[in-house]
């Protein structure tokens, strides 16, 4: 029965996204555009018309960038999320709790230092700074990668990792990066204060200001990691009854886990590197859509990629519709949600809490 | 000479590469042969079906499958010859028993395949052999434990294997299920499989093994039928004093049978 209401959810999805795409166009921060010149403004983008007058095609032009941002780190983050649930056969896996998102940021910041100017007087730091969002996604992808192999090690093994092993291995873990994080903070905030700022900035998440190239890490990211879902959608499901229930089966394992880890980490770590540290997307998303189709991955997988899209945008638009600035950044805002998300996560399956 | 289907010599398995499971045990499995694992706890019993199975690689020793060395073929082609038989699986929700069995099938579909007839007829047969057909598409959450072990077996049977590799199949169910479960191993037996049974009930194993093999701190201590290894001799080193041993007669002919007895 959940599997042909799949189609209906996919449907209503990509509905959803559209109007929300249409809205995100027709009113930015500071600015408004009608219809016809939302039209025209998308023609123009595409090379199939005149563009807008005077600045206005410039500012539509990052209201398309943003809009494009928002879905794809969406749609990254909450793929992300599920991939981890899957592999890990747990459904309180996501990459901010198992501390991806904030290895990505001490990844992310390390490359600000360094290219900021405090990486020495070499050359090739300051010729390389001109590449600087393309230096700052490799880097927090190192960072996530890294991350993601370490609470592999800790909490993998071969059996199923257990849910205090994992909460216990993210606290630790994010304890760890949010002290390197804290501590280069601090030095910064005496010693370089612009350097500092644009950490700030960058932690906070934004989804204004973005070029066509970190339009495309983002949406390079989903796709390669989309990419991936023959390989390990249907493993997914297999590896619901454990690993070696998998082997037995046939499905390669170690490769699905390295593929599973790599494109989870790949995913997380362009969007947060463009968007900066959005939490909680890929622990919610996953699980409103498994509530709603079933935990089968086959269709799970391609279903979370649109809701996570859905999510972040209709969160941004809402709040430019509703608020008109930008009042908080997106990363506040979804750490103000998710946080109690959590929390009831926790309160609605404490009879199995009480177990642990 | 009957030439076995599994061929291992030498075993030897450590987990975590310290804990000795099994240390140096030669195994066989012939077509038509159910052969009954037995052993105390912690004897290797699972460890070795496990290693059979190609689930857990070998740290000494080689295992052969069909005359091909089971570390040089891929988990899908291992797939296609042996199928392993947890004890017990994880609750999976929202799966139905006919989705379970089906997954019997991954190792026969390539990764954008979607299922065939051939597919589609191998789940058939395996829910019409494990006689679970009417529950095809019940829950398996909703399942008793019996039902739960023949869906298990259903999942194997789709793989389409010769060799069936069965982990505590009657652990968990009443004794009208446990007989219900072996006589059901025992027809896939007699239709040509070759089927290894990790089990502790020697009674079971005396009235349906057609062969008996005996782990004890990861080696092999017997290996025989039923009458040569269901002896005071051969089984009071292992299991101590606390056991009687009785000759029952059984529709097969006189059986040995072994009670946990009573000492003081």
């Amino acid at each position: 029965m959940k599997v042909r209401r799949s189609g209906r959810v996919a449907v209503g999805l990509a509905l959803a996204l559209i109007v929300l795409s249409g809205l995100s166009l027709l009113r930015g921060e500071l600015s408004e555009f009608t219809t016809a010149e939302m039209l025209q403004g998308l023609g123009a983008t595409l090379g199939m018309a005149d563009p807008l007058p005077n600045l206005r095609q410039g500012i539509f032009s990052l209201l398309v960038r943003q809009t494009l941002v928002a879905a794809g780190a969406g749609a990254a983050l909450a793929y992300s999320g599920a991939l981890l649930q899957g592999v890990f056969r747990n459904g309180l896996a996501s990459p901010s709790i198992l501390g991806i998102t904030a290895g990505a940021s001490v990844g992310a910041t390390v490359v600000i230092l360094l290219i900021g100017g405090h990486g020495g007087n070499a050359d090739w730091l300051e010729a390389a700074a001109k590449h600087s969002p393309i230096l700052v996604t490799a880097g927090s992808f190192v960072g996530a990668m890294t991350i993601a192999l370490m609470v592999a090690l800790i909490g993998g093994g071969a059996g199923r990792v257990s849910v205090p092993t994992l909460l216990l291995v993210g606290i630790a873990v994010n304890a760890c990066l949010n002290g390197v994080l804290t501590a280069i903070t601090a030095w910064l905030v005496e010693n370089d204060w612009m350097i500092s700022q644009a950490v700030f900035h960058w932690s906070f998440g934004s989804l204004d200001s973005k070029s066509w190239s970190q339009v495309a890490l983002v949406w390079g990211a989903v796709a390669l990691a989309a990419s991936a879902y023959p390989l390990i959608g249907r493993e997914l499901d297999l590896f619901a009854g454990g690993e070696e229930d998998a082997e037995g089966l046939g499905v390669h394992t170690r490769r699905v886990k390295l593929i599973v880890l790599a494109a989870a980490s790949l995913a997380a770590a362009s969007a947060v590197a463009v968007v900066g540290q959005i939490a909680f997307i890929g622990l919610i998303v996953p699980h409103v859509m498994r509530s709603l189709t079933g935990s089968s991955h086959r269709s799970l997988l391609p279903l979370v990629l649109l809701a996570g899209a859905v999510f972040l945008l209709g969160s941004d638009v809402f709040q430019r519709w509703v608020f008109g600035r930008e009042k908080f950044r997106p990363g506040v805002v979804m750490s103000l949600l998710g946080g109690p998300f959590f929390l009831g996560l926790l309160i609605a399956r404490r009879r199995e809490v009480r177990t642990w | 000479m009957v030439i076995p289907l599994v061929h291992a010599t030498g075993v030897a398995f450590a987990y975590d590469g310290e804990v000795p499971a099994l240390r140096g045990v030669d195994f066989d499995l012939a077509t038509e042969e159910l052969v009954c694992i037995l052993g105390p706890n912690g004897a290797g019993k699972s460890t070795l079906l496990k290693v059979l199975g190609g689930i857990l690689a070998p740290d000494e020793g080689t295992v052969e499958v069909e005359g091909a060395r089971l570390a040089g073929l891929t988990p899908r082609v291992r797939a296609q010859r042996i199928a392993f038989v947890p004890q017990a699986l994880a609750a999976l929700p929202d799966v139905t028993v006919g989705d379970f069995v089906a997954f019997g099938r991954y190792a026969h579909q390539g990764a954008f395949r979607r299922p065939t007839e051939a597919d589609r007829s191998a789940v058939q047969r395996a829910l019409a052999e494990a006689d679970i057909t009417n529950l095809a598409a019940r829950p398996l959450v909703e399942l008793s434990g019996g039902q739960r072990q023949r869906a298990l077996v259903a999942r194997a049977l789709a793989q389409e294997t010769q060799v069936l590799l069965v982990d505590e199949p009657t652990t968990a169910l009443d004794p009208a299920h446990q007989v219900s479960v072996m006589e059901l191993l025992d027809k896939l037996r007699a239709q040509g499989r070759a089927v290894a049974v990790v089990t502790h009930d020697l009674n079971l194993a005396s009235q349906f093994a057609t062969r008996l093999v005996v782990l004890d701190d990861g080696r092999k201590v017997a290996d025989g039928s039923t009458d040569e290894v269901l002896r005071e001799e051969v089984l009071e080193p292992i299991y101590g004093p606390s056991l009687r041993y009785e000759i029952w007669s059984s529709s097969t002919g006189p059986r040995p049978v072994v009670l946990p007895w009573r000492q003081a």
